[in-house]
């Protein structure tokens, strides 16, 4: 019933019928200090666009985020506007208070101050803790299409905040691929909530920085999963941007021989694009962890270490899920000749399958050699495609800043269900408050191929459920 | 008194002949394996949305989907939903190649797959035996700034084949159906630089065009091509090997006719075979790379169907002609029985890759599955061809049968015989059975390449050596049959030595009823050759 009631919310914010594309506004464009923002209204962007300036502006002073750039093809995509870090903290804010719905509204004063302090607090803390950073944060803040650095390549890689050393070199090097490497830690960020919409901890991103906040700092299953699913979004991208055409080093770049590359494509091909993306996946997102030089058996080698399997295995299961189609064209049609490919698997499918090594996840600690060992020597070692993990999971039922958890005040649960979404178990035990909501549903509808869809509006009383 | 060469020939020579012929075929595999390249790539392309603006449009305007004057794009059918853009101004374009690359006629050919992404909908989902017609134009240029122009504009019907895994819930809607590869296009020759493709779906309601087709989220194509650097070790061993094949035709030919008598049916057919094996070794592909000739691959499929006619006709003869009982065969009409169903299969198939091949060389994106009743057409042909096939199969096995039934019969009463008769029949049975070895090696060959080729995912590494074992199939296997034949008209070429010393005119004339059965095969006695003559004579003085 509250999952219903979700879809309802949104579909009456977007034009579009299409359901996907209302997750992916709930989830990564949105992005408040609450769990999963109920939507990201993206007509107010605009809007709030002067009151997230004035609000950088009395953040400058301590920190030196700017408002970057408003990119022209603002129009097209909503989600292209350029803040940087703290500028969409404010632009959450300011979210937070034009928000009309009364459902909501109650509560955003309180929220707006929470937010501000929690603002100051993460700026503050941001120059304290620079690796709390990722990659992530390229998922949330656009980059500009690459076209225009021509001459100046420096901006681009200057200006994303996340990226580590070696990253930044991969950055200059490879500036083309930079905003597929957001689209795919965006997928995997939007596939993360997707597998973990209906669990206490679900995925929520925080701010812009350090992208799902201090959770990440713990070693945990989650941190597993979202190392995995997000390696495994880059993956996906790298090698979709290069059937695209989009990226000039694809599939031939063998160790540096440019000007070979004519040569190889005319004598044997380029090799698959797959290939590609998991070989320019690894350097990527490994690269963070493979500058870092901790003693052998410290717990932050061990994190290392748990980091690299658990970006292996995402990346391992793009390829592996991955299917070989052929086709035959020998003589009359004959199999005589056969030609083969690597085939992408759905996103989902890959989501379902780290999923499912997250429930299977080996719990692990850094053995006397510097490697890390099962906890339980009962169990298999885990290979290459297992997730591992070296901490246990922080309680998500109650907000605590310390690890980072959000709590599950205020989160939508689903009263009939007995399973983790169920009001019982999501809200801990503290009880959940009811409302009644009317639900606008398109029904009816006629399609044709693409962009003509004809629906009635019906609508119905729904009650929802939400987390003390 | 004259035999085969294969009979007269003494062991170590033969052993010698064998192992040069083994060492040329382990370098074929070599040459295949090591040195070229897989023999075709496989590139994947995503059609990029582009966005036709004006409504009416006289003359054809080509989309680009990247690089200077790209169009205007859309990332996803929300976006075009959210502007009010209608179906028939979205073109999915392709460029061929990727970006920085371009085509070469080295490629030969190039094949096109689509693949729809279509996404499961609880309320669009794809309706039973749903048709998409595809608006498809292909245009060239040679340099990246020219005019398009254009090279074949189609309307083609494509049958969606999908099946959605999961259980149509709502839950799975936005997973992707698994649809079967359609094929789209091919071209015979890639004479261009680049390609561009510019795909729409029209949608009209009245007429039920491209309804019912569910949510076509992107088009995929497969770009197949030979590989520029297997074509080249191709056709450097068709260059070389056709003077080889050539030279031992005209030798062989020359010592048959060197002979008194008129050559018989079964020296005729090696002919014939020596002669289909240089048709098909002609390396005529070079001029593919200078000119645009788009049949080159009919060609190369007309020039393949007439060897392995040639070859399937040529083991039925042979047995025949060493079957050894005391008919009188020596004529090709005595055969048509069993090259009946070779003919006929091979003109099946034929016809079949006319109504393919031969149709897309007017309209490369001809596609005779598309249609039922193309379907139903060209699986008829490929069942009759097949059942010929089976036919023959039967024939054959029959026929060695036969003879080695007969072999044994004669076995018992060898000793029995007169000497020249004797020798006349070991030699038959040594021919016969050495020609069955090779061949069953070779069929054998074939067999297991071939199964190893489709198993295997086409290269194995081998320490820091890849070898490509697709390559090493096709270069194998072509340089196997092609010592085949090799090795046919050498050894099987008459031979200038006597059987033995002993061997007296008295004998000749004593045997002559054996002689006029002796005439059925090509050992039969014939007189003296010109240089025997003069060797002989020099041998009396």
């Amino acid at each position: 019933m509250s999952e219903q009631m979700t879809r309802t919310d949104n579909s009456q914010e977007n034009t579009g019928p299409w359901r996907e594309a209302h997750i992916s506004d709930l989830s990564v464009s949105g992005g408040g200090r609450r769990n999963f923002s109920w939507r990201a209204e993206q007509q107010l962007v605009s809007s709030t666009e002067r009151s997230s300036a004035d609000c950088c502006r009395l953040l400058r002073r301590r920190c030196v985020f700017l408002l970057l750039c408003s990119s022209p093809s603002e129009a097209l995509n909503p989600q292209s506007t350029c803040f940087s870090s703290l500028c969409s903290l404010c632009v959450v804010v300011t979210r937070r208070i034009m928000d009309t719905r009364p459902v909501r509204r109650r509560r955003t004063g309180a929220l707006r101050h929470l937010l501000l302090a929690a603002a100051f607090l993460a700026c503050s803390s941001q120059l304290l803790v620079v690796d709390a950073n990722s990659w992530w944060s390229l998922a949330l803040t656009p980059i500009q299409r690459p076209e225009m650095y021509i001459i100046g390549a420096q901006p681009l890689c200057s200006q994303l905040s996340g990226l580590s050393q070696g990253q930044r070199k991969l950055c200059q090097l490879y500036q083309d691929h930079m905003v597929y490497i957001g689209d795919g830690a965006k997928t995997g960020i939007k596939e993360c909530q997707y597998q973990f919409r209906q669990r206490r901890w679900n995925c929520s991103t925080v701010d812009n920085t350090s992208v799902f906040g201090r959770v990440m700092q713990i070693g945990s299953r989650e941190t597993a999963f979202t190392y995995s699913i997000s390696a495994a979004g880059v993956v996906n991208a790298i090698s979709r941007a290069c059937r695209e055409g989009e990226l000039s080093t694809c599939g031939c770049s063998r160790a540096a021989r440019p000007r070979d590359l004519p040569r190889d494509w005319l004598w044997g091909g380029c090799g698959d694009n797959v290939h590609y993306g998991y070989r320019f996946a690894r350097e990527f997102v490994d690269a963070r962890e493979r500058e870092k030089n901790y003693p052998r058996g410290s717990a932050e080698h061990a994190r290392t270490l748990m980091n690299l399997q658990n970006n292996e295995a995402g990346r391992q299961a793009v390829y592996n899920l991955a299917n070989v189609a052929c086709k035959c064209h020998g003589v009359s049609g004959s199999c005589s000749l056969k030609t083969c490919w690597l085939q992408l698997a759905d996103f989902r499918t890959v989501g379902e399958y780290l999923k499912e090594k997250y429930d299977s996840a080996a719990a692990m600690r850094i053995g006397r050699k510097g490697k890390l060992e099962l906890v339980d020597k009962r169990f298999n070692m885990p290979t290459q495609t297992d997730l591992v993990y070296i901490d246990p999971s922080p309680d998500y039922c109650l907000r605590n800043e310390t690890t980072g958890s959000l709590g599950t005040q205020g989160r939508l649960c689903n009263k009939t269900s007995e399973g983790m979404d169920g009001c019982e178990l999501m809200c801990c035990g503290r009880g959940y408050d009811q409302f009644k909501t009317y639900k606008h549903e398109r029904c009816h509808c006629k399609f044709h191929w693409c962009c003509y869809v004809k629906c009635k509006r019906c609508t119905s009383l729904v009650d929802q459920f939400v987390c003390k | 008194m004259a035999g085969a060469i294969i009979e007269n020939m003494s062991t170590k020579k033969l052993v010698i002949v064998g192992v040069i012929l083994l060492l040329f075929q382990a370098f074929a595999f070599m040459v295949g394996g090591l040195i070229a390249p897989s023999p075709t790539t496989a590139i994947h392309y995503l059609a990029t949305k582009c966005v036709d603006t004006v409504k009416h449009r006289q003359e054809t305007k080509w989309f680009m989907p990247w690089g200077p004057n790209q169009c205007d794009k859309i990332r996803t059918f929300d976006e075009a939903m959210a502007k009010k853009i209608e179906a028939n101004n979205i073109v999915f374009a392709v460029h061929i190649p990727m970006n920085n690359k371009e085509m070469s006629p080295w490629f030969q050919f190039m094949l096109v797959i689509l693949q729809f992404d279509i996404a499961f909908k609880m309320y669009n989902q794809i309706e039973d035996g749903a048709l998409v017609t595809i608006d498809v134009g292909l245009a060239y240029r040679d340099d990246t700034l020219g005019e398009w122009t254009e090279m074949a504009h189609s309307i083609e019907k494509r049958k969606l084949n999908c099946n959605f895994t999961t259980a149509k819930t709502f839950e799975n809607e936005g997973r992707y159906y698994e649809c079967d590869l359609l094929p789209f296009m091919e071209v015979g020759s890639v004479a261009h630089k680049y390609y561009l493709l510019n795909i729409r779906l029209p949608v009209n309601e009245r007429k039920k065009i491209n309804v019912g087709i569910g949510e076509i989220k992107d088009i995929r194509l497969v770009g197949i091509h030979q590989n520029g650097g297997f074509t080249k070790v191709w056709f450097a061993m068709k260059t070389f090997l056709t003077p080889s094949i050539l030279i031992i035709m005209i030798w062989y030919w020359r010592r048959i006719t060197l002979m008194s008598r008129p050559p018989v049916l079964l020296e005729k057919v090696i002919l014939a075979l020596g002669i289909s094996m240089t048709f098909i070794n002609i390396p005529v592909e070079w001029f593919s790379v200078g000119f645009n000739w788009t049949w080159m691959l009919l060609f190369g499929d007309i020039r393949q169907g007439i060897f392995y006619s040639m070859l399937l006709s040529f083991w039925i003869i042979f047995c025949g002609e060493h079957l050894m009982d005391q008919t009188e065969r020596n004529r090709f009409s005595v055969y048509w029985k069993q090259v009946g169903p070779i003919v006929f299969g091979s003109f099946c198939l034929f016809i079949f890759d006319m109504c393919e091949r031969g149709v897309q060389l007017t309209n490369p994106f001809y596609s005779i599955w598309a249609s039922d009743v193309g379907t139903e057409l060209a699986m008829a042909f490929i069942i009759v061809a097949g059942i010929c096939a089976c036919l023959y199969f039967l024939f054959l096995c029959f026929m060695v049968f036969q003879v080695f039934r007969n072999i044994s019969g004669k076995r018992t009463s060898l000793p029995a015989m007169s000497k020249a008769r004797r020798l006349h029949y070991e030699g038959l049975i040594f021919r016969f059975k050495f020609l069955m070895l090779v061949t069953l090696t070779c069929a054998a060959m074939t067999v297991i390449f071939f199964i190893i080729s489709q198993v295997n995912e086409g290269h194995w590494h081998w320490g820091e050596h890849t070898v490509q074992v697709n390559s090493a199939f096709f270069t194998g296997i072509y340089g196997m049959w092609n010592l085949y034949v090799f090795a046919i008209m050498f050894l099987y070429a008459p031979s200038h030595k006597r059987y033995g010393d002993e061997q007296s005119s008295g004998d000749i004339g004593a045997n002559s009823g054996e002689d006029i059965q002796l005439t059925t095969t090509i050992t039969h006695v014939d007189g003296p050759t010109e240089i025997y003559k003069m060797t002989g004579k020099e041998a009396q003085e």
